[in-house]
């Protein structure tokens, strides 16, 4: 309790500092990073608490955005020096013609079967055993052309399956367990907390998609944009990679500052599967991605993963 | 020879607007120049995407205003000669119609699902509240002497419905048409940002977020088109319907 | 034909209750045209009202042909004060006139019959395709007469129905109504605040006094049947009866 209310301390007194700092020592750099209020980005948070980006000058700020798409739009607009976002929507940023570069490894699957924190779900009653029964099936993603159905179509490869008649359906996280208990989807793609939820609920795993889709999957990454000063960059890369290292090693801190900056309530932080964070960038499962998403419909050429991941 | 002259004015402003477009784009990502948004939207646009996607979308547009249409007149008509009636129900119904349709989608989805009928659903609820309260007020405002004329000469029930009730209210039922056409071309889209897979408007947000920018500003276009296209074919009937209204020069007055 | 007996009307608001009208007796024979002045707010379109049908009275009867009146009665016409209000705007002079009969479902033929035939009455016979709002306000007001003529009514009512027309109009109308009731002998009740118009169009003259409002007299006009605007007004007869009726309405005025 101690710890949370320190960690709670340590981030209202950054929180309320947000104007220039005429602090001696130097100029700070002020940093705006977009990133999503999840469980994907503890180690951003965490490492902010514990002064890993003050030692390297930066004096960071964390704005909450809705998804992938809107923290590349606020990166590209300047709004954002560094943002959180999935390796498809990064990769069809980059197809598109959009200036962004990977700084730094943002959230990996742990590549454990029924340990992961991303999984899709039917109903206890379902005749859906496996990922193979998934083809032909409704199911509900986050958003449509995105890393969940690339992997979930990977999912059912995989198990023997035919990913062609899948019909999937757009559905906001929250909403998904509901849907899957009124039967409006035959099965939902969630990541935590409410791959829990659902499985509190009664809901049974029949596929966990980013640990079938690769080996050590990088689900997300952060990224800038190239006009970023190289200085500052190698800079927020440092204090990155030391909060990535820290939250894999301190699990139960990652529980503790999930309070702070997410809703989830602590019962069910405490039970939820956290992902893994790696510091390097799993290059070969990012080109997985992109060669499965070339394969989906959702790239329309090969992408040269070596010009976003450095 | 009026009739050049007439499509030049028409088109002048649009003309020079796209102009201004060429001149300031080029620049940034999300602007690109109309030569290649016109590119785009021929190739997006006219091919299978506008049976799977744009008919759909319109169809349900059309399926949620005629059903606002139907509720709102149907209601407005005997709220607004009840004043009984009118006094209980207006406190409600503006309570009603402050709430924005996109804060009541995720209750809509629990009720109607998340396919056909939902999205239907969203348009209804937004496009009512124009047309009922335009109804309500419109009958509201209904002459009396005209409807002393009515009662003195056995003009009753469903000829009286017919013949004075719908026609004294028209001019502002139509007001009330009108405005619920423009937001049902909003709602059309909203109600397919959520839980969709198909649509005019899903497909616009669906290129946005995969930074398809050229094409996303072509359904933008599509969408004014259909607007417009709506828009004008609503001014014909309303000048049809409401000859009477503007010779009298009692729109003027 | 018309009988009033000790018609009363109370209209009851919040905080207020005003007596209108606090009994009003008389009758109207069958074919007789009465005409019904009084001072201003004596409540003459309130007796109107409640002669039509429009208005429930408080107490005290309104007969038509022996029946009482408890809403507008079947076969009773009324032509308003603001002709421009009681005309339906989105329909012609020919569909205006038409439509009580379409409500009292006349056949076809005998429809246009009547239609035509009113319009001609009142000398509208070309603008039959033209739409209210093109006329102007004595011929709306002729439309509304028109109307009620065709209408083929037992009983006539008419609510200052030439108060907002000017002079020279007025003239013209008086004289039509004239003609039109010695043609049809239609039962007509003739409201004015017009002394002159009351003495020169009526058989009888009612007059009104101030509210609360009684019948101060029940007067006989005998002048000669025949009515004319110069002859008729410049007969001494016709000055003293007009005399006679204004002093009334000024007493009334003064009793208040």
């Amino acid at each position: 309790m101690r710890r949370a209310l320190i960690v709670l301390a340590a981030l209202l007194v950054t929180a309320c500092g947000a104007q220039p700092d005429a602090s001696p020592g130097g100029a700070r750099d002020q940093v705006n990073a977009g990133v999503i209020a999840i469980v994907d980005t503890a180690p951003i948070h965490l490492g902010k608490a514990k002064g890993f980006f003050t030692e390297q000058n930066i004096d960071l700020t964390i704005t909450s955005v809705q998804g992938g798409a809107a923290a590349i739009t606020g990166a590209v607009s300047g709004q954002f020096q560094f943002a959180f976002a999935n390796t498809t929507s990064l990769l069809t940023a980059k197809q598109q013609g959009l200036d962004v570069k990977v700084v730094a490894n943002g959230v990996s699957s742990t590549g454990q079967q029924g340990e992961d924190f991303s999984a899709v779900l039917v109903k206890p009653d379902s005749p859906i055993r496996t990922a193979k029964d998934l083809a032909g099936k409704k199911i509900s993603v986050n958003q449509l052309k995105n890393i969940g159905d690339t992997t979930v179509r990977a999912s059912v490869r995989k198990a023997g399956g035919d990913p062609g008649g899948i019909e999937f359906v757009e559905l906001p996280f929250p909403d998904a367990p509901a849907a899957l208990q009124s039967g409006r989807v035959d099965a939902i793609w969630v990541v935590e907390p409410f791959v829990s939820q659902a499985l509190s609920q009664g809901a049974r795993p029949v596929a966990w998609n980013f640990a079938d889709a690769a080996p050590n999957l990088t689900v997300a990454m952060y990224f800038t944009t190239g006009k970023t000063d190289p200085d500052l960059t190698k800079r927020f890369t440092a204090a990155m990679r030391k909060s990535l290292e820290y939250a894999d090693a301190h699990p139960d801190e990652v529980r503790e500052v999930l309070k702070t900056y997410t809703k989830i309530s602590p019962e069910v932080i405490a039970k939820i599967y956290l992902p893994k964070w790696p510091v390097e960038v799993d290059r070969a499962s990012v080109q997985t991605i992109a060669d499965l998403a070339l394969a989906d419909g959702v790239l329309k050429e090969k992408v040269d993963v070596s010009a976003l991941v450095p | 020879m009026r009739r050049p002259a007439r499509l030049l004015t028409l088109l002048a402003l649009p003309a020079l607007l796209v102009l201004a477009w060429w001149a300031v784009s080029g620049g940034s990502f999300y602007l690109p120049s109309p030569d290649r948004v016109g590119r785009a939207f021929v190739e997006t646009w006219f091919s299978e995407r506008l049976v799977v996607d744009v008919l759909p979308s319109v169809g349900r547009l059309l399926a949620g205003y005629a059903m606002a249409a139907l509720l709102g007149v149907g209601l407005g008509v005997p709220i607004g000669l009840s004043p009984r009636l009118r006094a209980t129900l207006e406190p409600v119904l503006e309570f009603f119609r402050a709430v924005p349709p996109p804060v009541l989608v995720p209750l809509i989805m629990l009720l109607a699902g998340i396919d056909t009928f939902m999205k239907v659903l969203v348009i209804v609820s937004g496009c009512v509240w124009p047309i009922l309260l335009n109804t309500v007020e419109g009958v509201r405002a209904l002459d009396e002497v005209l409807s002393d004329t009515c009662r003195m000469y056995g003009v009753r029930g469903p000829s009286r419905l017919r013949r004075f009730v719908l026609r004294g209210a028209s001019p502002q039922i139509m007001t009330g048409l009108r405005q619920a056409l423009s937001i049902g071309i909003i709602l059309m889209v909203i109600s397919e940002m959520f839980a969709s897979s198909s649509g005019l408007g899903f497909t616009i947000v669906l290129f946005q977020r995969q930074f398809q920018i050229t094409e996303m500003w072509s359904g933008i276009l599509l969408l004014g088109l259909i607007g417009l296209g709506l828009s004008v074919l609503f001014r014909r009937l309303e000048r049809r319907v409401l000859s009477w209204y503007y010779g009298s020069g009692a729109a003027r007055a | 034909m018309l009988e009033i007996s000790a018609l009363r009307k109370v209209y009851e608001g919040p905080g207020r209750r005003v007596e209108a009208i606090r009994s009003i007796t008389f009758d109207v024979g069958a074919g007789e045209l009465v005409c019904v002045v009084g001072p201003s707010g004596c409540g003459k379109t309130t007796l109107l009202r409640c002669v039509a049908g429009l208005l429930p009275a408080s107490a005290g009867e309104v007969r038509v042909d022996g029946v009482p009146v408890t809403g507008p009665p079947p076969r009773m016409a009324v032509v308003f004060q603001e002709y421009g209000r009681s005309l339906f705007p989105w329909m012609t002079v020919r569909q205006n006139v038409e439509l009580p009969l379409k409500e009292k479902k006349v056949p076809a033929g005998r429809r246009r019959e009547l239609v035509t035939g009113s319009l001609e009455a009142v000398g509208l016979g070309d603008v039959s395709d033209a739409h209210p709002w093109q006329l102007s306000g004595g011929m709306q007001q002729r439309v509304a007469i028109a109307r009620a003529v065709a209408y083929e009514p037992q009983v006539l009512l008419m609510d200052e129905p030439f108060a907002a027309v000017d002079a020279q109009t007025r003239a013209d109308l008086e004289d039509l109504i004239l003609r039109l009731w010695r043609d049809l002998g239609v039962t007509t009740l003739f409201v004015t605040h017009d002394i002159d118009e009351a003495v020169y169009l009526g058989q009888r003259v009612v007059v009104l006094s101030a509210s609360p409002t009684v019948v101060m007299e029940d007067l006989k006009v005998d002048l000669p049947p025949e009515r004319d605007q110069l002859t008729t007004r410049s007969l001494p007869r016709f000055g003293e009866l007009r005399g006679h009726v204004y002093r009334q309405i000024q007493r009334a005025r003064d009793q208040r």
